[in-house]
């Protein structure tokens, strides 16, 4: 508890928390399950380049989001590499993509030999919007890469009609749409494709890894070569692919998670529901909501809203909290056109929802190290920081 | 058993020399109970990328082990290429050995460079500065040599060459963890070397890679380019990608690196068993790694003299096969020969005479944790056979598809 404004750390109090709270999931894989299948690595001395573990966690997550192929990938950042230049309508093009999203985006765009084209997002949803994305599309569109939001699919079906008309090619960034539904039916099978991430802050647990699901059966044989350097057999490639394999100690480690995957989840959303009631109070915060509409979610993230009405601005709270080892960060801010992720190439739009957006959340401490005691030490830090915000406001604007 | 008839070989209905496949490629793991170890501490720490402990101890721990200054691990080794492009912010040419594994050039095609083959010099198996300087046109950027086998070539000269033309110098040195030249490691050359840990080379990380420098700059770019974190944005570079090494590939490489010298030490005896075998020099020879510095002897490649031996390489290599020892043709094709430059430039052959040789007669054998001085063995039982009966079996083999 906090007496004094001196009890911050931000002022050099004793902090909240003794070790991070960190913004990831950081689920545990289960060890007795990790270390039998990793036996079997052992004893098969086949440790990467597609092995059995490899194979059969893509059959499980092939099954999970209903659809042909998955395709695992050491990461989902070298997936989307692959998956964007396979799709582009040529070299050189456009991607449509948010500016309001993981600040890889634009340089994976690049990588994969096109050009980043932000367009803003729909301010309720945060998700790309289509008619901003339908007025950019042009001879120079190779590719949608459409972002599902944590809150929110990405207008599933404006955007794959939009596709439909205008021929340019849809895949959809997935990453925090894992275990999420759309009209009933798993994120996964929409677009030409998905790509979905197994980085340790991810719903499921790899270490590093990502996959791919698509039910476009060529598409999936290309995605397979590609990763593997391009190769169709020992002595022959059908073009420039690169090392996206995953290895076996990673997939043993997200095969360990898999059984455990919903109840993840549900202990997400208690965490969800334990972080609203205890903010429930506090004048000028709002929160992110999961609709509660019969679709599934993951409720992987605790957005906070910061509104005029809270006497310090989002990026105090957020130096505040930081410094309790609340590893707190403003969400995707600042949008990706006006950072150093913005290629110096463009111009960069104007793109006011996406601005507005930038200003509001913070993105608060979640997952599986996250104690119910800590969600009500972080409310009463708010409060505190309400209550003390006319002394703490001068020392910390002091502070630079 | 010891083949001695022809109707002994498996090609020709005789039992196979190996009831289960050997493979070409290391396979080196550490102990059981020290991975267990290793992954309980990562379990309890509960860090699992990102820069972790275990990631950073090997940077220094590799840092040393290879003598310079700054060591970043990441995914693979392809992915430190495509990092090194980027962190040495290169545009235009690169001048590249066609024999090579296709990463190497491949990862300039994702950095948006141009590769310009060049031929081998015959004896290093390497570029040579020779064969290079007519090739560094005015769009050229870097010259990327590949250290074949971990053995260097003519590093000397090109260092010159590159600082003569005022461009950049970079070793792709996948196969040379634990090798030397002129006394020192490999990453001694060059701006920056890349290698790799893949689970077929002398020290494995499952997957993975690093990229080593003395460049205080480099170094901080290459950080730069190889994650998007906010706190890691510590250069100004052209691009960045998702490139972190994770935990768990960290640990590996951390007990591979206790047990390396024990690893090299066998390689280098099944090596030796091998090319002091009776035949061996009527057969043709092994790459030797006489010359120069020390080798982990990774690889044992075969340099088939087809004028001393009836049988071409693929129909040794089909026939080895059948007997299940899964020999491997390496590099085969030069990536000239691959798509798309085979038809970008389909007679890029022609330039590159002593790569077309190499990549038609080199054979790489089994030697790795798989393999026993018993297996070498065998394996040279079989071509011994081979050597005494080349020519029957050359006649009674299936004809080669054209
Ligand atoms: C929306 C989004 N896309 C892609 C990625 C990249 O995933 P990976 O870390 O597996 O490369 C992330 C990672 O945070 C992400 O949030
Ligand atoms: C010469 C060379 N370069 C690059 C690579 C790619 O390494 P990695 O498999 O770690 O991506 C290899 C791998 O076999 C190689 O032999």
């Amino acid at each position: 508890m906090k007496h004094t404004v001196e009890d911050l750390g931000v002022f050099g109090g004793r902090t909240i928390f003794p070790a991070a709270r960190p913004i990831g999931q950081l689920a545990l894989p289960n060890r007795e399950a990790f270390f039998r299948l990793v036996a079997g690595v052992y004893a098969r001395r086949r440790i990467t380049n597609n092995g059995p573990l490899v194979q059969k966690l893509e059959r499980r997550l092939a099954q999970l989001h209903q659809v042909r192929h998955c395709i695992a990938v050491a990461n989902a950042s070298l997936g989307l590499i692959l998956l964007m230049q396979a799709l582009a309508r040529h070299a050189g093009g456009e991607v449509i993509m948010p500016a309001f999203t993981y600040a890889g985006l634009p340089h994976l765009a690049q990588w994969a030999g096109l050009r980043p084209r932000f367009c803003d997002v729909e301010a309720r949803s945060h998700a790309l919007d289509p008619a901003c994305a339908a007025a950019a599309i042009d001879d120079g569109t190779a590719l949608i890469l459409a972002v599902h939001q944590v809150n929110s699919p990405c207008f599933i079906t404006e955007f794959e009609q939009l596709s439909r008309d205008t021929g340019v090619p849809l895949v959809f960034d997935s990453v925090h749409g894992a275990r999420c539904s759309f009209q009933g039916r798993p994120i996964g099978g929409f677009g030409r494709a998905e790509v979905f991430s197994l980085h340790a802050t991810k719903l499921l647990n790899g270490f590093e890894g990502g996959y791919i699901t698509t039910s476009d059966d060529m598409l999936a044989d290309l995605l397979r070569r590609q990763r593997n350097f391009g190769y169709v057999d020992e002595a022959a490639t059908a073009g420039i692919g690169l090392n996206a394999k995953l290895n076996e100690l990673h997939a043993a480690a997200a095969l360990s998670c898999l059984d455990d995957l919903d109840a993840l989840v549900q202990r997400n959303q208690r965490r969800y529901e334990l972080y609203r009631a205890a903010f429930a109070g506090i004048s000028g915060l709002d929160c992110v909501r999961y609709a509660d509409n019969g679709e599934r979610w993951n409720y992987e993230f605790f957005l906070l809203e910061v509104t005029d009405a809270f006497p310090l601005s989002r990026n105090q709270i957020v130096t505040v909290l930081r410094a309790e080892q609340a590893l707190a960060r403003p969400y995707y801010s600042p949008p990706l056109h006006l950072s150093q992720h913005c290629p110096a190439f463009i111009d960069p739009p104007s793109l006011p929802v996406t601005e507005t957006l930038s200003r509001r959340f913070i993105q608060m401490p979640v997952g599986e190290t996250l104690q119910p005691e800590d969600i009500s030490a972080l409310a009463d830090l708010f409060r505190f920081m309400q209550g003390n915000a006319a002394a703490i406001r001068p020392r910390l604007e002091a502070a630079g | 058993m010891i083949k001695d008839s022809l109707a002994d070989l498996a090609i020709f209905g005789g039992t196979p020399a190996f009831a289960e496949p050997v493979h070409v490629g290391q396979l080196n793991l550490p102990p059981w109970n020290e991975f267990e170890q290793a992954f309980n501490g990562i379990f309890d720490r509960r860090y699992f990328t990102n820069h972790g402990p275990l990631v950073q101890e090997l940077d220094r721990r590799l840092a040393g082990y290879l003598g310079v200054r700054h060591v970043v691990c990441v995914t693979n080794a392809t992915v430190a290429l495509m990092v090194a492009c980027k962190a040495l912010d290169l545009d235009g040419e690169v001048i590249v050995p066609s024999f090579t594994f296709p990463a190497t050039v491949q990862a300039l095609f994702w950095a948006g460079l141009t590769p310009v083959f060049c031929d081998v010099d015959p004896a290093t198996h390497n570029i040579s500065a020779e064969l290079a300087a007519p090739l560094v046109g005015a769009r050229a950027a870097a010259i990327l040599g590949v250290h074949a086998w971990g053995r260097a070539g003519d590093t000397a000269a090109l260092q010159d060459l590159c600082a003569r033309r005022g461009i950049h110098l970079f070793y792709d040195a996948a196969h040379g963890v634990g090798c030397t030249h002129d006394g020192r490691s490999l990453a001694a050359f060059g701006e920056l070397a890349v290698f790799s840990f893949h689970a077929t080379k002398i020290l494995g990380s499952g997957e993975g890679g690093c990229l080593a420098t003395d460049n205080d700059d480099l170094a901080q770019r290459i950080r730069t380019v190889r994650n998007f974190h906010v706190s890691e944005s510590v250069a100004r570079v052209p691009l960045r990608i998702n490139g972190k090494m994770t935990e768990a590939q960290a640990a590996m490489g951390l007990l591979g690196l206790d047990h390396l010298p024990r690893w090299i030490q066998r390689n280098r005896e099944l090596y030796e068993r091998y090319r002091t075998w009776d035949s061996c020099r009527s057969l043709g020879g092994f790459v030797d790694y006489a010359r120069g510095g020390q080798s982990n002897c990774q690889f044992c490649v075969f340099d088939i003299d087809s004028a001393r031996f009836a049988m071409s390489r693929d129909q040794l290599q089909r026939l080895l096969r059948s007997e299940n020892i899964l020999a491997r043709r390496y590099f085969f094709p030069g990536v000239h020969r691959l798509a798309p430059y085979c038809t970008l430039d389909p007679e890029a052959g022609a330039r590159l005479r002593s790569t077309e040789a190499l990549c038609g007669r080199l054979l790489q054998l089994p030697l790795g944790t798989g393999v026993t001085a018993d297996c070498v063995d065998r394996i040279t039982g079989v071509l011994d056979l081979c050597l005494r009966h080349g020519a029957d079996i050359a006649r009674r083999l299936p004809q080669e598809q054209a």
